[in-house]
């Protein structure tokens, strides 16, 4: 029964995202299946977060009715449009190779749910930010309002809603608040997010080696601590990385399926933590902008319709988000603007202590080397990372680090060495997934090429 | 002969996946060790969640919204801290308001039990029921029994009876 809500939302993903594509477009089916999980769970989410919206209360039987309703109709459509065909999936041979290659993604796929056993109940402070929130929403009924109190200050209460009521969808099969759900969520996060990654590799460059940036995040065991111990940065991780990968590939192929869908991701994303509307506001501005450009050019790279497709997707799935800031969100409590406050404000020694203490926690042992791995491999790439092909998720990374350091600087709540060693490397765990893919394909193209 | 496809990308490519491979392998060994290490844990000790401290309150407390939860411990210590986050889940939906004594229950969570009584006997409440890790719920009746569970109710019937 556990897994049953994540079945029917990751169907109701894989037809919508069928439904979003003509037959020539698709993308590849490990791609496909991937991403429109998590889209599936996206959409869950926000079915339940209406049910709060609408009638003002937690309505099991309506969210699930909904589901179902909208799973027969997308299942109708199929029908009607006869695209029910068998898959053309190009499975690789089987040889020795990749029988062990198989064998070892096994192992370390067991190695990762051993991981997330051993914290059934996640790390201590996600049950305070996250789980505790969905326990409330499911169980509170009318007194759903008191999650947004200021006497729980402790548990963020400005923070989205998007991973609670993950779980809170998964927990309506159960009728109680079953302890397993949120590890299956993240459980499902992380493996979604290695084969998404590795997904977009393989469908870019059919390499085999395209495995290899996932096996590296779930081998290592600071990212599948932070990944499996029930926090929302793996999801965060998880619609990043699809959103970007989706515009890109809205760029080469000039389709506004793949724009609709990154308008869709980008719009999940701003319901995830407010550094995912940060990165949304940043993705927004990179559509607009690569829409000026690409007029001068001929064939346009980004065109108008495209960039209509995204912002009608991101528009869409951003209500909940509105909603949830207008009505409901008390604001950020934890906020200084150290450019005007006397008592608080901002100086040079924090920025040179933020510049400092970045430095160091890419070169933490924890990492185990996958940053300097990274940084060599930028500097080995000579050109190669910076080519038109690459300039969307380099310069999304250039943009996102300068407002997430700026952020640093200008808030001076918090006493700056306490924070970052909270919070950065929640915020470099949540990008790595994208910056194994920006480096591997740099280098896996090319070997595509030289095949 | 010079082989064709020698170039200097190719040294810089060879370079890039042998480091690759280097950190798959540092990986690799530290989640084995790791979890490895983790099973010998918890198989001398199996993991202790600090909520189920508080299992059971939530009878006694009923249907309020809302308790009290004082503390004289530092909250700035981690352990402490997960304590409070750990009640607050088990005791979901029941919100916890930390250091308010003037709800109608109170959860006492003091480095010492004669702490706690102390604390209780100055606002006046009522202690209800004590556990065996020191967590000690008071009813302040000066609040009312709006909330409060029946056995609670007949609990400060009787107490009142005592009172002259």
């Amino acid at each position: 029964m556990i897994f049953l809500p994540f079945f029917i939302s990751s169907a109701i993903g894989i037809l919508v995202v069928n439904r979003l594509f003509k037959k020539a477009d698709k993308p590849n089916i490990f791609f496909h299946i991937f991403l429109a999980t998590g889209i599936g769970l996206g959409i869950s989410s926000h079915l339940t977060f209406y049910s709060f919206l609408i009638l003002d209360r937690l309505m099991p039987a309506g969210i699930i009715d909904v589901h179902l309703v909208l799973l027969g109709a997308l299942l109708t459509d199929l029908l009607i449009r006869r695209q029910i065909k068998k898959p053309e999936i190009a499975f690789p041979r089987l040889t020795v190779k990749n029988s062990a290659l198989t064998f070892l993604i096994f192992f370390i796929l067991v190695l990762v749910v051993a991981q997330g056993r051993f914290y059934p109940y996640g790390g201590w402070d996600a049950w305070q930010v996250w789980n505790f929130k969905a326990k409330f929403l499911l169980l509170s009924g009318d007194n759903w309002h008191d999650l947004f109190s200021p006497e729980i200050w402790r548990s963020s209460p400005h923070y989205p809603l998007l991973l609670p009521l993950i779980n809170v969808w998964a927990w309506l099969f159960t009728a109680k608040p079953v302890d397993a759900t949120p590890l299956v969520t993240s459980i499902f996060f992380t493996v979604l997010t290695a084969g998404l990654l590795s997904s977009a590799l393989w469908g870019k460059t059919k390499n085999i080696f395209s495995l290899l940036p996932a096996l590296l995040i779930l081998t290592l065991p600071f990212f599948n601590l932070l990944a499996t111990t029930q926090y929302c940065d793996i999801v965060l991780s998880f619609y990043l990385l699809a959103a970007l990968l989706t515009l890109s590939d809205a760029q080469k192929t000039r389709s506004p399926s793949f724009a609709g869908l990154s308008g869709i991701c980008t719009g999940f994303l701003t319901f995830t933590k407010p550094e995912g509307l940060v990165a949304a506001l940043i993705i927004s501005g990179l559509v607009v902008a690569l829409t000026i450009l690409s007029r001068r050019r001929k064939p346009k790279n980004f065109s108008v319709i495209q960039s209509g497709f995204f912002f009608a997707g991101l528009a869409v799935v951003s209500l909940p988000t509105f909603a949830f800031h207008v009505l409901y969100s008390p604001g950020n409590q934890t906020f200084i603007n150290g450019l005007t406050s006397a008592l608080k404000p901002v100086t040079w020694q924090r920025l040179q202590i933020i510049m400092g203490f970045l430095l160091l926690e890419l070169s933490s042992a924890k990492w185990n080397g996958i940053w300097l791995l990274l940084g060599a491999g930028l500097l080995l790439g000579g050109k190669k990372p910076w080519t038109p092909d690459n300039t969307l998720i380099a310069g999304f990374l250039f943009l996102y680090f300068a407002v997430i350091v700026a952020y640093y600087e200008i808030n001076t709540y918090f006493e700056i060495k306490w924070w970052l060693s909270v919070s950065l490397n929640r915020i470099l765990f949540s990008l790595l997934p994208l910056v194994l893919f920006w480096i591997f394909s740099t280098y896996l193209t090319d070997e595509k090429e030289k095949n | 002969m010079p082989n064709k496809n020698f170039s200097f990308l190719n040294i810089r490519k060879q370079i890039f996946f042998t480091l690759t491979a280097a950190v798959l392998i540092l990986n690799l060994f530290f989640l084995t060790k790791e979890t490895i290490k983790m099973v010998h844990i918890r198989q001398r000790a199996p993991y202790t969640f600090l909520g189920d401290r508080f299992r059971g309150l939530e009878t006694l407390i009923g249907k309020a919204p809302i308790a009290g939860y004082y503390t004289d411990k530092n909250l700035d210590d981690k352990v402490n801290a997960m304590q409070l986050a750990q009640a607050q889940l088990i005791l979901t939906p029941i919100i916890l308001d930390l250091n308010n004594t003037g709800h109608e229950f109170v959860i006492f969570d003091c480095t010492s039990p004669a702490a706690a009584l102390k604390k209780i006997k100055d606002i006046g409440a009522q202690p209800l029921k004590a556990n065996r890790y020191g967590i000690i719920l008071a009813h302040n009746p000066d609040r009312g029994t709006a909330y409060a569970a029946d056995s609670v109710k007949t609990f400060d019937k009787k107490i009142s009876r005592q009172s002259p």
